[in-house]
Parts: structure tokens; C-alpha cells; sequence
């Protein structure tokens, strides 16, 4: 398998598990590039990488957001009218209703973000977003260790 | 550069610290086999859920020798009072009363097992158990990632080892289950049992087994 596949299929193994641990119809990554543009990376399913890229080309959704502001952002309907949703985005995606995006941090800067999504619109609840923010150290330390960074340097 | 074992520990000690919070459960510990055939723990969240290795060691037998074995989930509404286990209560924490296990997979090959406790008596539903194993999944895509980072680390050859061996123990469990009308919980304990009296490793003894068995007239 070449690095790239390896990625590819290591990344995609984990945005599996972790919808699955979240309860959520599917989970999808977004990055940062070296240009610090994001980049749609992957999704468990054709919907999320559609939301994902939808996101990229658009340049708005809520994953976008999540990264500008360093924060959770919550969509309890994508379709929904700004600021509460994102109708452009929704219009790219189909399936995809209710979206939570967590950004992802690496050595204290925001190199991503990780969306859970539900195929139907509805309020995330406090215990989904904490779990969500968890499952994202999970994400960042795959990616790290992808990456060949620390976690498995630096601490001899 | 040199990447110590430490570190990929570390990170499994954060991702069995998440599952502990995330889930909210008494207690969580990753275990894995090592070079002498026995399910030992790497992380661990608490000594009461420790105890669930020294006595399953100590009477070869328990829900996450059997998740191992089996590769695949065990739980137990009581292990206090399961009688697939009578002599693990007297060596158990008394806080240790419902037990979960998923193994924990690498090529898919089991290489250990992740395991959760609660401290009452408690039905492990299959959502508990889909989760569970979701979770596992995700500690599974750690190591297949820290293990293309890092082919050298401690950690990485204990995993292998496993990976390399069990092979040639499961054909001994095998051939012994066979020969002596053993299940294969019976024949692991033995095999183990008999290479750690001689001081020999599990999969040396297993190849020696399958030679003899080979040297026998059919």
C-alpha cells in the first residue's frame, strides 16, 4: 500500500469508528493546507465528502467556521436560513441535515476540523458536543502519528 | 530519530482515559499480549480494574482471556458471581462487577483486548457492545498508524510478536484440543502454564508441540 493509500485508508477506518462511537450518521475531516487553505480529506460515506468539498469550493459551511473561530460550531439543520445553517452548502450535500464540527489542535494551533453529521435535522445536546470534543484528540493523535510527529518524538 | 515506546503508550493512555470519561464507566484498560503468551495490561485507569489481570493470570481463565481467545466480545453482568469464572471472585477488587471486552486487532489478527468495568452489577446492552468495539477500532487505527511511524518501538515488536506467533499457537492450541480432547481455553492455559514453568516462550513451545505432533505416526 503507498503512503497515500495508507492515509487514506487509515483516516477513513477512523472517521468510521468514531461516527460509530458518537452515535452519528457519519463523521468527515477537513485540514489545513500548507497554504492554510482548507482541504476536504475525507468522510465516511459520499455525503460527507461531498460536505466536506462542498465546503472547500464554497468557502463557508460550518467546518469553515469551526476553523475560523476555534470553536464548536453546532447545525441542527444545514438547510436552515444564515446564520443558523448553511442552505448553499446543504443544496451540495442532500443527506446531510444536522452537522457538528470541532476544530482539530495539534501543538496549540487549530489544524482542522472533524464533522459529525445526521441525515436528520436536530439539536446536538451538550453530551455529544463534550464527547465530540474527545473523539477529536482521538482524530489528532492518528493524524500525528500519520504524520510522523509527536506523539512519538520529542519525548525521549 | 530514535522514538521511545513511551510515547505511543502515552497516547494509548489518553485514548483509554476518553473511553473511561466518554462512557462513564468505573474503570477501562487496554490489554496485550506479550512474549510470554499472557494478556497483560499496557494502560490501565485504576488498580481495582488492574486486578483483572493478576487474577486472571493467576487462574488462567476470565472475560478478557476469553474476548482474546475468542476474538471476540465477552461481557459479564456479574463477574463477581459468573460461574463461567467461580475462582476469580476471591482475587478480583470487590469494585469490579460487570465486565466488558472487545479484542483489540492488528491485520486483523487479535493482539489484545480493551476492556471496561463497572463497579455494580449491570446488563451490557448491544449498543454497549457496538460502542465498545467502535472505540477499539479507533485505538486500532492509532497503532496501525504509530506502527508504519515507528516499526522499532518497544511496542511495535511486542504487537508483532504477537502478530508473527499466533499463528503457529493457534495450530499447537489445535493440535492439542485434538490430541487430548481439550477446549481451546483448556489447551491455551496448559500451553501457557507449561512454557512459563520452563521458562521457555509460548510460540518456541507451540513450534515444538507442532514438530513433535509432525514426528508422530499417523
Amino acid at each position: 500500500m503507498t503512503h497515500g493509500a495508507h492515509f487514506t485508508h487509515v483516516v477513513d477506518r477512523t472517521l468510521n469508528a468514531l461516527a460509530e462511537v458518537l452515535g452519528a450518521d457519519g463523521a468527515a475531516l477537513m485540514l489545513i493546507d500548507d497554504h492554510d487553505r482548507p482541504r476536504a480529506v475525507g468522510g465516511t460515506d459520499a455525503d460527507g465528502r461531498r460536505l466536506e468539498l462542498a465546503q472547500e469550493r464554497s468557502g463557508s459551511g460550518p467546518s469553515i467556521e469551526s476553523l475560523a473561530r476555534d470553536e464548536d460550531v453546532l447545525i441542527n439543520d444545514l438547510y436552515a436560513e444564515r446564520p443558523s445553517g448553511f442552505p448553499g452548502v446543504a443544496a451540495q450535500t442532500y443527506g446531510v441535515r444536522a452537522v457538528l464540527s470541532v476544530p482539530l489542535r495539534a501543538d496549540d494551533r487549530v489544524i482542522g476540523s472533524l464533522d459529525f453529521y445526521d441525515r436528520v435535522s436536530h439539536e446536538w445536546q451538550p453530551a455529544e458536543v463534550r464527547a465530540g470534543g474527545r473523539l477529536a484528540e482521538l482524530m489528532v493523535m492518528v493524524l500525528k502519528a500519520l504524520a510522523h510527529k509527536s506523539p512519538f518524538s520529542g519525548q525521549s | 530519530m530514535t522514538v521511545p515506546a513511551t510515547g505511543i503508550v502515552h497516547q494509548l493512555e489518553r485514548a483509554v482515559e476518553v473511553v473511561d470519561t466518554l462512557f462513564g464507566y468505573a474503570g477501562a484498560g487496554l490489554m496485550f499480549v506479550g512474549e510470554s503468551g499472557e494478556l497483560r495490561y499496557l494502560v490501565a485507569t485504576d488498580d481495582a480494574g488492574r486486578s483483572l489481570e493478576g487474577a486472571q493470570l493467576h487462574v488462567g481463565q476470565g472475560p478478557c482471556m476469553s474476548t482474546y481467545e475468542n476474538d471476540s466480545a465477552v461481557t459479564s453482568f456479574d463477574v463477581q458471581t459468573d460461574p463461567r469464572w467461580p475462582k476469580l471472585a476471591e482475587l478480583l477488587h470487590p469494585e469490579v462487577r460487570a465486565v466488558a471486552g472487545v479484542p483489540v486487532r492488528l491485520g486483523g489478527e487479535p493482539v489484545g483486548t480493551l476492556n471496561v468495568y463497572q463497579s455494580a452489577p449491570y446488563h451490557w446492552n448491544e449498543s454497549d457492545v457496538r460502542t465498545l468495539q467502535a472505540y477499539a477500532h479507533v485505538i486500532e487505527q492509532i497503532l496501525t498508524a504509530a506502527m508504519a511511524a515507528e516499526e522499532k518501538s518497544a511496542l511495535a515488536d511486542q504487537l508483532q510478536y504477537a502478530l508473527d506467533y499466533r499463528v503457529v499457537i493457534e495450530r499447537a492450541i489445535g493440535y492439542l484440543m485434538g490430541k487430548h480432547d481439550l477446549t481451546a481455553a483448556q489447551a491455551f492455559t496448559g500451553l501457557r502454564k507449561k512454557a512459563r514453568d520452563s521458562r521457555r516462550r509460548v510460540s518456541d513451545l507451540a513450534a515444538e508441540v507442532l514438530a513433535e505432533g509432525a514426528g508422530e505416526p499417523g
